[in-house]
């Protein structure tokens, strides 16, 4: 997986680099950290990923194969982080 | 590291072009970044409805400041506030700066390849200026794509980096309408091509702008033989 995949049938996203202020409550920087999709198998920056805002939540698709990696959803004053897509992630030390 | 939104204050603002202005806005404490990063804005209606929106930052201005510009979109909800109504002395929830893979930092080593399409420029000037500051002698170039000459953010700084540093070359590509004697017309393949540094030379490549563009741009140059390790892209949507 990188981040140079063409998806010419919309256009109607933005990438994993967006999701870095949401994601910065829990570590600093997660979006450098590398993704292996659970689906295809493919590994990548989760900021090379295809980031969805429009759908409830944000949705984080594989720029791959487009299976749904993650989701982070806003529920008041909890927040729930589903990662059904995601095989692992390595992320780096401070 | 800050994890949380924060106020931070307009101190200064300043046109790039009749629909896009530069904010600079100071915070409570010290802020630092990397080129390329971004700050997350929160703006709450008087009704509590709420509108995120991530705009690059342009410029460091320590200890406590730093530069954002912001391209006005026809019906966008948020850009339109930023670049006609917020005034120096305003106040502005802030989250950031984040991000930590499109950046670029002096010390990465390879020829500096910068492709922006519009407002996509912005996050690519601030590595940009990093380069001069850093007085580096790694090759960089920008290629720069606007729809007129009316559109071109930072004119100045860009000539005058274009002119005196012997290490960066500029290139603007016009859209719409060019300047005498200069082609007008879309982005194309051959044009890219042309501009870049050959995948031989292994430069890092960095591209942002409409989401079109960054996937199109980004499609060429993998086809041109660049690995797609080195390129890497920030999309703005569209
Ligand atoms: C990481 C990141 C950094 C960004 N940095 C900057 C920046 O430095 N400067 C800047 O001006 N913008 C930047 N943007 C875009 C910015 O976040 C907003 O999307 C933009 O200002 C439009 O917001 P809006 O509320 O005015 O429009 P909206 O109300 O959200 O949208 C209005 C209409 O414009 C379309 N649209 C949205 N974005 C674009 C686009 N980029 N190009 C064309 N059409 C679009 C929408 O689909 C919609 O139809 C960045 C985006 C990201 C993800
Ligand atoms: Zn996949």
């Amino acid at each position: 997986m990188d981040s140079t995949g063409q998806h010419p049938l919309d256009q109607d996203h933005l990438d994993g680099n967006a999701l870095a202020g949401a994601l910065d409550q829990f570590v600093s920087d997660l979006t450098s950290a590398e993704c292996m999709c659970a689906g295809c198998g493919s590994s990548g920056p989760l900021a090379a990923a295809l980031l969805y805002t429009k759908a409830p939540g944000m949705v984080l698709r594989c720029p791959t194969c487009t299976a749904v990696l993650l989701c982070l959803t806003d529920q008041g004053d909890r927040q729930v982080l589903t990662l059904d897509g995601v095989r692992h992630l390595v992320i780096d030390k401070p | 590291m800050r994890r949380s939104w924060q106020v931070a204050e307009v101190s200064a603002v300043r046109a790039e072009t009749a629909r896009a202005r530069t904010l600079r806005l100071r915070f409570p404490d010290m802020v630092a970044g990397v080129p390329g990063q971004h700050v997350d804005l929160r703006l709450t209606a008087d009704d509590g409805y709420q509108a995120v929106r991530s705009y690059s930052v342009a410029a460091w201005v320590p200890p406590r400041e730093l530069e954002l510009t912001v391209e006005e979109l026809d019906d966008g909800e948020v850009s339109p506030f930023l670049v006609d109504v917020l005034a120096v002395g305003d106040q502005l929830e802030v989250r950031g700066p984040v991000g930590g893979w499109f950046t670029w930092t002096p010390d990465r080593a390879g020829p500096l390849q910068l492709i922006a399409g519009g407002s996509g420029v912005v996050p690519l000037m601030a590595m940009l200026r990093s380069h001069s500051e850093a007085r580096s002698a790694v090759p960089a170039r920008l290629l720069y794509s606007v729809r007129s000459p009316d559109h071109v953010f930072y004119r100045g700084e860009l000539d005058v980096i274009g002119q005196e540093d012997p290490q960066v070359v500029i290139d603007i590509a016009y859209s719409r309408e060019a300047p005498d004697g200069r082609p007008v017309g879309r982005l194309t393949h051959e044009a890219v091509t042309a501009s870049c540094f050959p995948p031989e030379d292994e430069p890092v490549i960095y591209i942002c702008g409409s989401t079109g563009f960054v996937e199109a741009v980004a499609a060429w140059l993998v086809d041109d033989g660049h690995d797609a390790d080195r390129i890497r892209t920030e999309r703005y949507g569209g």
